[in-house]
C-alpha cells in the first residue's frame, strides 16, 4: 500500500521536473516590490547620459583648443590645450564604467584608455602619410594616451604633431558623438524598459559593467601592473595611466572611485541620492553568503574605505609607487575586497550570471 | 521486489511520456493530428522491438576524433619555433600515411577531406601550406610579417599569417561548416537519405546491424553533431557543433530545442512518423544555422571588445570570419554566397588592418539576417 503512495509522489515530481523544460531563458528576476524601473530611468537619465554628455563637452573644447593652437601656436595655447586634454581625461573617469550597448559596439574602452602607449608606432603614424586610426593596428596609437604624448612627452608640438592631435581628438568625438546620440534616442527607452535580469538585461549589463570596470579597469590596470602587486612587485611607471603629464593620474584614480562610489548609490551628477543599487540590495534584504551580513552595508563600508586609502596617496603617482607603495597596496586591497562584493555578492542577490570571463578554451 | 520494478518502470514510462510533452507548442492546433503512439526518449538510445541497439555513428566519431588532432597538432605551432608540415597535415586530413596518437583512429579508413560537398577540399591544402609557412616564421608576427604574436597580457600566443589570419582556427572551424554541418544538411538530412524511399528495415541483424538505412543515416547526422547521447543535460562532452550551441545557448536558446529535434526525429523515423520527422527536420535546419550565426556573433562582438589587444581581436576574428563561412552551405540557408562575400570584404583579407565600425556592421547584418535582436546581438 504505502508502494503506491510513493509511486502517486514520484509521479508528481516528475511533472514537476517535466514542466520545468519549457522556459528557454533564465529570467528569475528576485521577488521584490522594488522600483527597478526607477533605478534604471535615474541610472540612465541622471548619471550615464550626464557623464557622456560631460565627456563630450570636454572633447568639444579640447578639438577647439587643438585648432586654436593648429592657427596660432603659443605657450599659452598650449597651456589651454593641455588643461582642456586634462579635463576631458578627468571626466572619460566617470564615463568609462558603461561598457556596453552603445559604447561597446565602439569599443570606448579600448580605443579612449589604452596604456602604456606605443611611441614607436606614434611616431611613425604621424610620419606616415596615410593612415586609418580604426585599423587595429594602430590600437597603441590612439586614444588619450597617447595625446597625453603628444602634449606632455620629450618632443616639442610641432604642426604635424598638432595635426595628429587633431586626428586623435576627432577620433574621440565621432565616437562618443555616436554614443550619446544613441543613447538620447532609441537606446535609452530600451535600457529602461529592460526589467529582467538575464543576460543581455540592463540590469545584467550594468552589474557585469560595473565588476569589469572594478576588476581589470580599475584594479588591475590603475593599481596592480603600476604597482608591481602580484608580479614580483616590481613597480612599472611606464605603465601608469597619463604617464607623461605626471600629474594626474592619482586623481585620475580618485575619479574614477568615485564614480564607481555614485554609481552605485544612484547619486546623480549634481549629487542627487536616487534610487541605486544600494536600494535594490536593501529591499532585497540579501546578505553576504559568507558573513551573513547584510551586503548593502558591506558594500557601503568597502566603498568608504576604498576612498579614504585613495586619499592618502597623491600625485605624482609614479613616486608615490616608489615611497609610499604601502599605502597603493592597501588601496589594492580595498578595492579587492569591494570586487568581491561586487563580482559574487550583488549578481548573486540580484539574479545576475557574471559572463565577462574569458571562456575560449582555444 | 516486484513493486520495486513496477515503480522503476513507472518513472521511466512518466520521463518519456513528459517530454513528448515539451516540443512544439500545438495544443491550439484546429484539427489536432492524433498523438503518436510511441515514445521520444530523452536521451540519444534507441533500440528495437527486442531492445536490441539501433544507434550507430562510429564513422563520425572518427572523423570529430580526427579533428580535434588535427587542431592540437596546428596549435603546437602557437608556441614560436615549432614548424608545422603541410604534408603532415594533408596525412591527416586524408588518413594516409599517418599515425594517429587516438591508436583506434589508425584501423579505420574514415577521413575529412573526402567528405566535403559544398566547397572544395583543394582550399584546405593551400591553408595547410599557409599554416605552414607561417609556422617556419622565428619572427614576432606583425602586419605583413607572419609567425607567432602574443596577447597584451603575454599569456595567449597564436601563429598567425602575414595577413594577420590564425589558420588554425580558420581550418579547425572552416571545417566544421565544410564537413561536419555540411554532411548533416547536405546529405544525410535530406529526403535522398531519410525520406519515404529510404529503407526502414534492419540492414543486417545476424551481424549485429539492427538498424535501417533510414535511422543510421540519421545517426550519421547526429553523430557529426558532437554531442554526448545525455546532451544538454550533460554538457563536460560536448564538442565542436554541440559545443559551440552551448556556447551561444544562453542568448539563442538553442541546446533543447537541438537535442529535441534530434530526438524526435530519430523516434519518429523508427516509428515511420513523416510529419513529425519533417518537422524535427526542419528545425534541426534551422537552429545548427543559428548556432554558426550566434557563434560568428559571438567572435566578432569579442574582437570588436578586444580591438585594444590586436592579438586576441586577431584570433577572434579568424573564429568568426571561419563560422560566418557555414552560413551559406546549407540548401535551406538564409545567407545567400553573394551576401558572404560582401561581409567578408567588408571585414577585409588583412586582419590587421580590420576597421571595428566594419566588424559591427556585419555583425549587425548577421543578426539582422537571423532575427537576433538588438538586445540578444550585443549579449553573445
Amino acid at each position: 500500500m504505502h508502494y503506491k503512495l510513493k509511486i502517486v509522489g514520484l509521479f508528481i515530481i516528475i511533472i514537476g521536473v517535466g514542466c520545468s523544460c519549457s522556459s528557454d531563458k533564465d529570467s528569475s528576476t528576485p521577488k521584490t516590490d522594488f522600483d527597478v524601473s526607477g533605478m534604471l530611468t535615474n541610472i540612465a537619465d541622471n548619471i550615464i547620459i550626464p557623464r557622456y554628455s560631460a565627456f563630450e563637452n570636454d572633447i568639444d573644447d579640447l578639438l577647439t583648443a587643438t585648432n586654436t593652437f593648429i592657427s596660432i601656436p603659443s605657450s599659452t595655447n598650449l597651456t589651454t590645450l593641455r588643461s582642456a586634454y586634462i579635463s576631458a581625461h578627468t571626466s572619460w573617469q566617470r564615463a568609462e564604467i558603461f561598457e556596453f550597448g552603445p559604447a561597446a559596439d565602439l569599443s570606448l574602452r579600448s580605443k579612449f584608455n589604452l596604456y602604456p602607449v606605443d611611441t614607436a608606432l606614434i611616431e611613425s603614424t604621424i610620419t606616415s602619410s596615410n593612415y586609418n586610426l580604426g585599423q587595429a593596428t594602430y590600437a597603441n596609437a590612439i586614444g588619450l594616451n597617447s595625446i597625453d604624448y603628444l602634449l606632455f612627452g620629450p618632443n616639442v608640438l610641432d604642426s604635424s604633431r598638432a595635426l595628429f592631435v587633431k586626428d586623435l581628438v576627432t577620433d574621440l568625438k565621432t565616437r562618443i558623438s555616436s554614443v550619446t546620440t544613441s543613447w538620447n534616442n532609441d537606446y535609452r527607452s530600451s535600457f529602461v524598459q529592460s526589467l529582467g535580469t538575464e543576460n543581455g538585461s540592463s540590469t545584467s549589463n550594468l552589474i557585469n559593467a560595473l565588476s569589469l570596470y572594478t576588476e581589470s579597469s580599475f584594479r588591475t590596470g590603475k593599481i596592480r601592473i603600476p604597482a608591481g602587486i602580484f608580479l614580483g612587485n616590481n613597480v612599472d611607471t611606464s605603465r601608469i595611466e597619463g604617464h607623461y603629464s605626471r600629474n594626474y593620474s592619482v586623481t585620475y584614480i580618485r575619479e574614477a572611485l568615485s564614480g564607481i562610489n555614485d554609481f552605485y548609490y544612484g547619486i546623480s551628477e549634481s549629487g542627487i541620492d536616487g534610487l541605486g543599487f544600494d536600494n535594490y540590495l536593501q529591499a532585497l534584504d540579501a546578505r553576504n553568503t559568507l558573513t551573513g551580513e547584510l551586503i548593502y552595508l558591506e558594500i557601503n563600508t568597502d566603498l568608504s574605505e576604498a576612498i579614504t586609502a585613495a586619499n592618502t596617496i597623491n600625485n605624482p603617482y609614479a613616486n608615490e609607487l616608489t615611497t609610499n607603495r604601502d599605502a597603493v597596496v592597501s588601496l589594492h586591497d580595498e578595492v579587492q575586497d569591494l570586487l568581491i562584493l561586487f563580482k559574487i555578492e550583488l549578481s548573486a542577490a540580484v539574479a545576475v550570471s557574471i559572463n565577462y570571463q574569458d571562456t575560449d578554451g582555444d | 521486489m516486484r513493486n520495486i520494478n513496477l515503480l522503476y518502470l513507472l518513472l521511466f514510462l512518466t520521463g518519456q511520456i513528459l517530454i513528448t510533452s515539451c516540443g512544439d507548442d500545438d495544443t491550439n492546433d484546429p484539427d489536432p493530428t492524433p498523438e503518436p503512439t510511441y515514445t521520444v526518449p530523452t536521451t540519444y538510445v534507441f533500440t528495437d522491438a527486442d531492445g536490441n541497439n539501433t544507434v550507430s555513428y562510429s564513422g563520425q566519431t572518427a572523423r570529430l576524433d580526427m579533428l580535434e588532432e588535427i587542431t592540437s597538432y596546428m596549435k603546437t605551432g602557437n608556441t614560436s619555433g615549432t614548424p608545422l608540415d603541410a604534408t603532415t597535415l594533408n596525412n591527416m586530413f586524408t588518413n594516409s600515411n599517418y599515425t594517429w596518437s587516438a591508436s583506434d583512429l589508425n584501423s579505420t579508413t574514415k577521413q575529412l577531406g573526402d567528405r566535403l560537398i559544398s566547397r572544395d577540399a583543394s582550399k584546405y591544402v593551400s591553408f595547410f601550406d599557409s599554416i605552414a609557412t607561417s609556422s617556419l616564421s622565428a619572427d614576432t608576427a606583425t602586419d605583413g610579417i607572419a609567425g607567432v604574436v602574443y596577447s597584451n597580457s603575454g599569456t595567449k600566443s597564436y601563429l598567425v599569417s602575414a595577413n594577420g589570419i590564425e589558420y588554425t582556427q580558420i581550418i579547425e572551424k572552416g571545417l566544421m561548416g565544410d564537413v561536419l554541418f555540411d554532411q548533416m544538411v547536405n546529405k544525410y538530412l535530406t529526403e535522398d537519405r531519410i525520406g519515404p524511399a529510404v529503407g526502414t528495415t534492419p540492414v543486417d541483424a545476424p551481424n549485429g546491424k539492427y538498424y535501417s538505412d533510414k535511422e543510421h543515416h540519421f545517426d550519421e547526422a547526429f553523430g557529426y553533431f558532437g554531442a554526448p547521447i545525455d546532451w544538454p543535460t550533460n554538457v563536460d562532452d560536448d564538442r565542436f557543433i554541440a559545443k559551440y550551441s552551448h556556447t551561444v545557448n544562453s542568448v539563442l536558446a538553442t541546446d533543447q530545442k537541438l537535442m529535441d529535434a534530434y530526438l524526435k526525429a530519430r523516434a519518429a523515423i523508427s516509428n515511420g512518423d513523416e510529419t513529425a520527422r519533417l518537422e524535427a527536420v526542419e528545425v534541426l535546419y534551422e537552429q545548427l544555422e543559428l548556432v554558426f550565426a550566434g557563434a560568428a556573433i559571438h567572435y566578432l562582438n569579442l574582437a570588436n571588445s578586444n580591438a585594444g589587444d590586436p592579438v586576441l581581436m586577431l584570433h577572434e576574428l579568424s573564429e568568426a570570419w571561419a563560422f560566418m563561412g557555414a552560413l551559406s552551405i546549407s540548401p535551406k540557408a538564409k545567407t545567400t554566397q553573394t551576401e558572404l562575400d560582401a561581409w567578408y570584404a567588408e571585414i577585409g583579407t588583412n586582419f590587421w588592418k580590420v576597421v571595428d565600425t566594419n566588424v559591427i556592421s556585419v555583425r549587425n547584418q548577421i543578426a539582422s539576417k537571423y532575427g537576433i535582436s538588438s538586445t540578444d546581438r550585443n549579449a553573445l
